[in-house]
């Protein structure tokens, strides 16, 4: 098992590096001056000179990576020439929200979204599952910047049950800081109204962000179910009298679940990817506008430690989902 | 785009919003009469010494003080830290009484040597708020020869430094001096941290950068609060990044300001609600479609009047911007002194652009290449504006292609004329107010490489007649000679000036007490009282 | 005696896209106490339907539309699903597949699945929880010993893709009498095994019968796996009868045409290896007349036009061909 990790780290390093020279370079070619940026509106061209010198600027691109790549490996990603603060501490500061509300987002699409499937694919060909699958293409379809606005107006204006954007009501002190995650934060000061109301506020970014994992899970889950439901297996366990429910939902889901499995790795990207939208529309304090205003403003300290961080955390989830895979179905582990 | 029956994102949740708007809206939270929900933006960070925009204005402007203030609309300049300055005849002696008594957010009692220290700090970082005293005083020439006075001894003589006064915030060298590192001048710790003596304290704890941003109140400001019995005790910044959530936030009272670049076409929608309206402030906020002088045709005048004539000012204002704006045909806002009384801008004639057109061709100016025109892509109206003289040149024959970009690409390619677009879109805020703030650093040829002098122009006489304006002091002298320069530069067309900015902004209407400022546009809060 | 199985004229037909098909037509059989009967047919023929039919697992669409199953004096037909599941399947009847590597679930232990039957069917020895459990590992370590198993408790914990096809079938076998059940019901136990490891199994089985009181109903298409293990046979064409009687009797002397081609065609006395000419008639288009007619040898005039009756051969055997009626 450690060995299989081991494995798997070490095939992940390479492309991690890659990466980071692929962002360098495409960073590096973008005709951005971070230094005017920097200089501010008002700059004199000495002012943004001066500065050029100082951030090593006007060095060449390869003197420049070679002593990001140094600081790099001090774990050091350098300091951010707008906001003026170390890049790992805003990240630090930010990543715990945007990390909270995409596994919230990854829980409800697998907890609600791997049911469904299952009943789909049970009931193959009726009309739930037809409703299903019309409900997993529109999943899909649905543009989650109008279905954000849709839970908005339902739930925050019109019934008022949950706040409209967010992370903490303003008239509610923030819990010390221990873990950056705000939910667990609130749990270890003991700070249950905290807690209610920071869970309030991940309801609507969470159900937005989950609707296109959730009709991805559904349809991947859905078409394991049939696939299993094919197999000698499951006549066998029939014929041997397992209960129905536990035929199911422990010996057919179990085998149903390695391509869903699969997806959930691959579906993080895109929840990292879609929770820019989500968490701009919530006013969620994640990395999503840090990083559009890092964009925007040509910060290249941060594009290229969130491009890492991401990277990092990207493939991170897929050496989990490799070791849950192993886990769901031994003969995986064996074969490599 | 949107224009033409596409359904952009915004126009998308302007109807779902309607549609349930028509409804009955959930009554407003039970909000706290105390705490002022903020919709302004936040600036990238809290150091008024690194940055100095528009952002930045809300949060100086309440968490620290400086020796003069702007006020009021229009704007006057009104001693605040200092009682009263005086200035040498030959301009370059100023001195500063201050007042005594004030203290700092720690306690400590605020003195000339502070503001002489917060004046060198700005001067050592050298960054935004720098650039309009780095030519003119070095750091030695700023002291403290008594306690409440503060010398400044200015290299050369110019009249804007005290327009530009009030861009320096006093900072606590003190707080400054125990968080500096290998003689950082502290601006890390600044970067996330509030060292003032402003009306509002910065609660380091609740601050993430461009997400939130608590301040909260001080007691003991030196202005007392006896003039505003009941403030604000908390402001929590919590700027929307949606358009719709702005929206939706400011109707169901969770949000008590949005911030000033509301788009004209929800101005209906709050006005219609019982909770908010929509305040209208002409700010001085100029919007200008630059054109390269130094790139062939723009090198031509009769090319430059061309366009000039093409495009369709009112057209823009009234049906983009929803007439949310003010035509201004001068390259400064039209409320502002120094504009020649006699002066006339160039209008939508495409008859006169055709003349000029051909004028132009007859001189041989390439007129038949294409021509891009760069346009922030995030700024629906801009866009749109830009297609709308892209559809007019067409009519002429002149061939545009409106080209999308980004606010840091733009500044950096401006820093060249071999770079710089052909056309590019953008605003000229108010810094500080004075001519020196618009044309003088527009048109004045010591300022290429800046992207506010970006149309490359060069004039010797208008170069001659600014240089002597910035010299002197008295208004009353120098505005005869920014008319004189107004006159050339207009007849000279360098640009396309398109209006002066009309503020939107959302209100919730429990503010009662707000004073408008074009520096600062509002954000100032310490006379705002919420009503219950 | 009661037979312990008994099916009497067994209609069973499947709606598909295609119309109805007629799968088995009318199917007999009896199962003595202690005996092994023989379930021969080439593919096709319904053997598979026949247990699914007795197990109370038809495919989907597939309905019984006549006939009989007699278990142990109970009409098994009147039974419902839920009384199947609880008190038939594993408890009473146990099953042993065909394919052992398919039949296991690959993604669980092989004890888990094994004391997952015994949780719900095992007999009811008044011992509950951790006790029961323990009672159940250690009847499926006992049994495995007796399977020759090596190893059982590793057995337990080990997957299926971590044995070979004849172990895994020993595993299945087990499981089959983990209950103890009255009646065993083998699908081609034997077929994707190898000649050797074949040959020990059908002695295992022949020895397991005698040993746990079992009767045993096995299907195959080989006549060589008949001989050696079974006592009576039940011949089976296109969902029907065709003969029945003992082993010894059949084969010393097959009465039914169709029987006399499979058995020609089996590799031990073959005497032709072309198999037997044509196919089994389409279950949406059934001749009229005898089923096996149109590939019969000696076919008659009267085989086209009528069902044949039964009749009886020589050697006692019963036979549905119209030279015996």
């Amino acid at each position: 098992m450690l060995r299989f990790v081991l494995r798997r780290v070490a095939l992940v390093l390479p492309s991690l590096a890659g990466l980071l020279v692929v962002t360098f370079l495409l960073i590096h070619a973008v005709p951005s001056d971070p230094a005017v940026a920097m200089a501010g509106d008002a700059a004199t061209p000495e002012q943004i000179e001066r500065l050029r010198k100082q951030y090593g600027l006007d060095r060449p691109i390869w003197e420049q990576f070679a002593v990001y790549l140094g600081k790099v490996a001090t774990l050091d990603l350098g300091e951010s020439a707008f906001t003026r603060r170390p890049v790992a501490r805003d990240i630090v500061q930010r990543l715990p929200a945007t990390l909270e509300l995409t596994f919230c987002a990854l829980a409800l699409s697998v907890f609600i979204g791997v049911p469904l499937g299952v009943m789909a694919g049970l009931k193959h060909n009726t009309w739930p599952d037809y409703l299903l699958r019309v409900f997993s293409v529109l999943g899909i379809a649905v543009a989650a910047f109008w279905f954000a606005i849709m839970l908005q107006l339902l739930f925050s204006m019109q019934l008022g049950w949950l706040p409209l954007r967010g992370e903490l009501d303003v008239s509610i002190a923030r819990p010390t800081r221990v873990t950056g995650f705000l939910l667990l934060d609130c749990l270890i000061a003991g700070r249950l109204d905290a807690f209610a109301d920071a869970a309030r506020h991940l309801v609507l970014p969470a159900v937005t962000l989950s609707l296109g994992g959730l009709a991805t899970i559904v349809r991947f889950t859905r078409a394991g179910v049939l696939d299993t439901l094919q197999h000698d297996f499951v006549f066998y366990e029939r014929a041997m009298g397992y209960r129905r429910l536990r035929l199911i939902w422990i010996y057919v889901l179990r085998n149903s679940v390695t391509a869903t499995v699969t997806q959930i790795g691959l579906l993080f990207g895109g929840l990292i990817a879609g929770g820019v939208v989500v968490e701009a529309i919530f006013d969620w304090p994640g990395i999503g506008s840090y990083t559009v205003q890092a964009i925007l403003t040509g910060d290249r300290q941060v594009m290229l430690a969130v491009t890492l961080l991401v990277g990092t955390v990207y493939a991170g989830v897929n050496i989990l989902v490799d070791v849950v895979h192993g886990l769901l179905d031994p003969r995986l582990m064996e074969r490599t | 785009m949107s224009r033409h029956g596409r359904l952009g994102r915004r126009e998308l949740g302007g109807l779902a919003i309607g549609a349930f708007a028509a409804g009955a809206l959930r009554s407003a939270q039970a909000a706290d009469a105390t705490t002022f929900v903020s919709g302004f933006g936040l600036p990238i960070n809290l150091d008024p010494h690194q940055i100095f925009d528009v952002p930045m204005q809300a949060v100086m402007l309440n968490a620290y003080d400086n020796l003069y203030r702007y006020q009021g609309d229009p704007p006057k300049i009104v001693p605040w830290l200092a009682e009263s300055h005086t200035v040498s005849a030959d301009g370059l002696t100023w001195e500063f009484k201050l007042r005594s008594g004030v203290k700092f957010h720690d306690g400590s009692p605020l003195t000339a040597d502070d503001v002489v220290y917060s004046f060198r700090r700005m001067l050592a970082l050298a960054l935004a708020p720098a650039g309009a005293f780095l030519k003119i005083l070095k750091p030695e020439g700023v002291t403290a020869p008594e306690p409440l006075v503060v010398r400044f001894k200015l290299e050369t003589s110019y009249a804007p430094f005290f327009a530009a006064i009030p861009s320096i915030s006093i900072v606590n060298p003190r707080q400054i001096k125990a968080n500096e590192k290998d003689g950082d001048w502290a601006k890390s710790w600044l970067a996330s941290n509030g060292a003032g003596s402003g009306s509002y304290r910065i609660v380091p704890a609740g601050y993430r950068p461009l997400e939130y941003l608590d301040m909260e109140i001080f007691d003991g400001h030196f202005l007392g609060w006896s003039d505003n019995p009941k403030p604000v005790r908390k402001i929590a910044c919590r700027p929307t990044k949606e358009s719709s959530t702005r929206l939706l936030a400011l109707l169901d009272g969770s949000l008590d300001c949005t911030d000033t670049n509301l788009p004209a076409d929800q101005v209906a929608q709050i006005n219609a609600s019982k909770i908010a309206y929509v305040q209208k402030d002409v700010v001085m906020r100029t919007f200008i479609i630059r054109m390269n002088n130094t790139k062939p045709p723009f090198d031509n005048l009769n090319a430059r009047r061309c366009f000039a004539h093409a495009f369709n000012y009112m057209g823009f204002i009234t049906d983009i911007l929803g007439g949310y704006a003010t035509r201004d045909p001068y390259p400064m806002p039209d409320t502002l002194w120094g504009i020649p009384k006699d002066a006339k801008g160039y209008d939508y004639d495409l008859a006169k652009a055709k003349e000029y057109m051909a004028k132009a061709v007859a001189e041989g100016a390439p007129m038949k290449r294409p021509f891009e025109l760069h346009v922030q892509s995030e700024n629906e109206q801009s866009v749109q504006g830009a297609q709308l003289f892209q559809s007019d040149l067409a009519q002429i024959g002149i061939n545009l292609k409106v080209v999308g970009n980004i606010w840091s690409n733009l500044t950096t390619a401006a820093a060249k004329p071999e770079t710089t677009p052909d056309m590019w879109v953008h605003w000229v805020s108010t810094y500080f107010v004075d001519p020196e703030n618009w044309v003088g650093q527009m048109y004045d040829s010591q300022f290429h490489g800046t992207w506010k002098a970006s149309a490359y122009y060069k004039n010797p006489e208008v170069d001659a007649l600014l240089r002597k304006a910035r010299a002197l002091t008295k208004q009353e002298e120098r505005a005869p000679l920014y008319e004189e320069a107004i006159r050339k530069i207009m007849a000279d067309s360098p640009d396309i000036w398109i209006y002066n900015s009309m503020q939107l902004q959302g209100l919730n209407k429990r503010i009662k007490g707000r004073r408008f400022c074009t520096v600062g546009q509002g954000a100032e809060m310490r006379w705002v009282t919420l009503a219950s | 005696m009661m037979p312990v199985l008994s099916v009497r004229g067994l209609k069973v037909s499947i709606h598909t896209d295609d119309g109805l098909a007629s799968i088995l037509d009318d199917v007999g059989l009896e199962l003595e106490r202690g005996r092994i009967l023989g379930v021969v047919g080439e593919s096709g023929c319904g053997k598979s339907t026949l247990i699914r039919a007795v197990m109370g697992i038809l495919p989907k669409g597939a309905s019984v539309d006549g006939g009989e199953i007699w278990f142990e004096g109970e009409n098994l037909l009147a039974f419902s699903e839920a009384e199947l599941n609880t008190g038939v399947r594993s408890s009473r009847i146990g099953f042993i597949p065909q394919d052992p590597l398919l039949a296991l679930n690959p993604v669980f232990k092989v004890g888990t699945q094994l004391l997952e039957v015994m949780r719900w069917h095992a007999p009811d020895d008044g011992s509950r929880g951790n006790a029961r459990r323990a009672r159940h590992v250690a009847r499926l370590v006992s049994l495995l010993r007796r399977m020759q198993v090596p190893d059982p408790e590793q057995a337990l914990e080990s997957y299926p893709h971590q044995f070979s096809g004849g172990q895994r079938q020993r595993l299945l076998i087990a499981a089959a009498l983990a209950c103890a059940p009255g009646l065993v019901i083998a699908d081609e136990p034997t077929t994707a095994l190898d000649v050797t490891t074949q040959h020990q199994i059908l002695l295992l089985l022949r020895e397991l019968v005698a040993e746990f009181g079992i009767s045993l109903l096995f299907v195959t298409h080989d006549f060589g796996v008949v001989a050696e293990l079974c006592d009576d046979l039940c011949v089976i064409y296109a969902g029907q009868t065709v003969e029945t009687g003992t082993v010894r009797s059949i084969l010393d002397a097959p009465a039914h045409p169709y029987t006399r081609a499979l058995l020609a065609c089996h590799p031990d006395r073959a005497t032709s290896f072309l198999g037997i000419p044509g196919t089994v008639p389409s279950p949406f288009a059934r001749p009229s007349g005898c089923l096996f007619a149109p590939r019969c040898l000696d076919v008659r005039p009267l085989c086209l036009s009528a069902r044949p009756p039964q009749g009886r051969s020589s050697s006692g055997a019963e036979v549905r061909c119209v030279q015996y009626a």
